[in-house]
């Protein structure tokens, strides 16, 4: 056995085997020895079931009771084992987890000390400076976005003319009715509206004296507002 | 060799459910042909013959005279009574080794190990399992792989030791478990999660 399994030594990861390794592996040895133990202990208590039973069936009453008493002994020992392994399994348990809380502690401590480093690099005094200097810069960004606020790129005026035009041509469109497109052809008789000579009345005078009377009135009209100029004008000539 | 290489030897079968091919049955298989080509193909309908039987019954290591001397069905056809010579048994068997699908143990050509499954196919099912329950960086005895309660429903369970050793050495090679011996020469593995 020896020489077939001597390449274990001088293996590359050799070093990652720690004394707890070594510890659980000794452990675990132990446990497989018991279960192989309780094994055999099995098989004897068949084989006294056995020789009971057959002893038993021949009338052999002393020796079936000592089979009998064979077997109550061998599943006393089977018990022990039993609690042995238990023993083992916690400790072999307790090792892992003692184990598993010494990394953890140790990467907590890793971990403090990154924490620690980080907090080195930035004092509180540096991080109220940044903190102003922000403010300062929001209240900057602040006044740049109000100064910029209600104004707009030729491009938003142009398209709000152009939607502004078209609102407009909608109105007129919706105020005025649509002009009918066909031909109309519709002959009305106009002489049934028109008489063809105007009915002359009998109080009317004639054009010509209509006109005369006209001309006359504007005359005195025209002379009854001269004389007003004439007369202030005429003292003046006379001198 | 003590308790470690010697449990997962089981005694031939002498019958047993395996359904045999077709080929089984016919006389002439049974007879190493003299033409070369025929022979070659005759050699590796047997090699696969042996493979799926060792596979079926989960034999890892045979002895071929303790095969012969009990008349194992593998080799013995009592429905056409043909069986095969020890000489073909052992032809056979150089061209299993061959073509890497078994080891010789023995100058003598009796004994032989088959691998059904490579030594590598069984060192990733192995960590496949190890990873898969959350053993990594946990220590395990190379008994409790074989034997243990945990194992027993998992197709390695009973594995030969000779073969198992391989399959741990190559996971070794691989950076992914440390084999090392702890008291009264009883093995240990400890297992390591890749990075």
């Amino acid at each position: 056995m020896g020489g077939m399994f001597s390449f274990c030594g001088g293996s590359a990861r050799k070093d990652q085997i720690s004394d707890k390794d070594k510890a659980v592996l000794e452990l675990k040895i132990q446990r497989d020895k018991l279960k192989q133990y309780q094994i055999k202990i099995n098989l004897v208590i068949q084989r006294e079931t056995e020789i009971a039973r057959e002893c038993a069936k021949n009338n052999k009453k002393q020796q079936a009771i000592l089979a009998l008493k064979k077997r109550k002994y061998q599943e006393k020992l089977l018990e022990d084992t039993d609690q042995n392994l238990m023993n083992i399994q916690e400790m072999v348990s307790t090792i892992e987890q003692a184990h598993i809380q010494i990394k953890i502690a140790e990467q907590l401590k890793q971990g403090n000390n990154a924490l620690k480093e980080l907090h080195k690099e930035m004092s509180l005094e540096e991080i109220e400076n940044i903190m102003s200097d922000t403010q300062d810069a929001v209240d900057y960004q602040n006044e740049i976005s109000e100064a910029l606020s209600g104004k707009f790129t030729q491009e938003e005026e142009d398209e709000l003319m152009a939607e502004l035009d078209q609102m407009e041509k909608q109105q007129l469109k919706s105020k005025f009715p649509e002009v009918p497109n066909n031909d109309l052809k519709i002959n009305v008789n106009l002489d049934h509206v028109l008489p063809t000579k105007l009915p002359s009345s009998p109080k009317s005078k004639p054009i010509a004296a209509e006109a005369e009377e006209i001309e006359v009135g504007i005359e005195e009209v025209e002379a009854s507002s001269k004389p007003t100029k004439e007369r202030d004008r005429v003292p003046e000539m006379a001198i | 060799m003590s308790e470690h290489s010697s449990p997962s030897v089981k005694s031939p079968p002498i019958t047993s459910a395996f359904p045999f091919p077709s080929y089984y049955n016919r006389e002439p298989f049974f007879t190493l042909q003299p033409i070369l080509n025929t022979q070659k193909k005759q050699l590796q309908m047997w090699q696969e013959l042996i493979l799926s039987y060792t596979r079926y019954h989960k034999i890892y290591e045979l002895d071929i005279n303790e095969y012969i001397k009990r008349g194992s069905e593998l080799f013995n056809n009592e429905k056409i009574k043909r069986k095969l010579s020890q000489e073909t048994i052992v032809a056979i068997f150089n061209e299993i080794v061959d073509s890497g699908y078994g080891e010789w143990l023995d100058k003598d050509k009796s004994r032989a190990l088959v691998w059904w499954r490579k030594p590598d196919e069984w060192a990733s099912i192995i960590y496949q399992w190890v990873v898969d329950s959350g053993q990594t960086d946990s220590i395990l005895t190379v008994w409790e792989i074989q034997k243990g309660d945990d194992t027993k429903n998992l197709e390695f369970h009973e594995i030969n030791t000779n073969i198992l050793m391989k399959a741990l050495k190559s996971l070794e090679k691989q950076g992914k478990a440390q084999i090392f011996s702890g008291s009264e020469n009883n093995l240990g593995v400890k297992f390591f999660s890749t990075h």
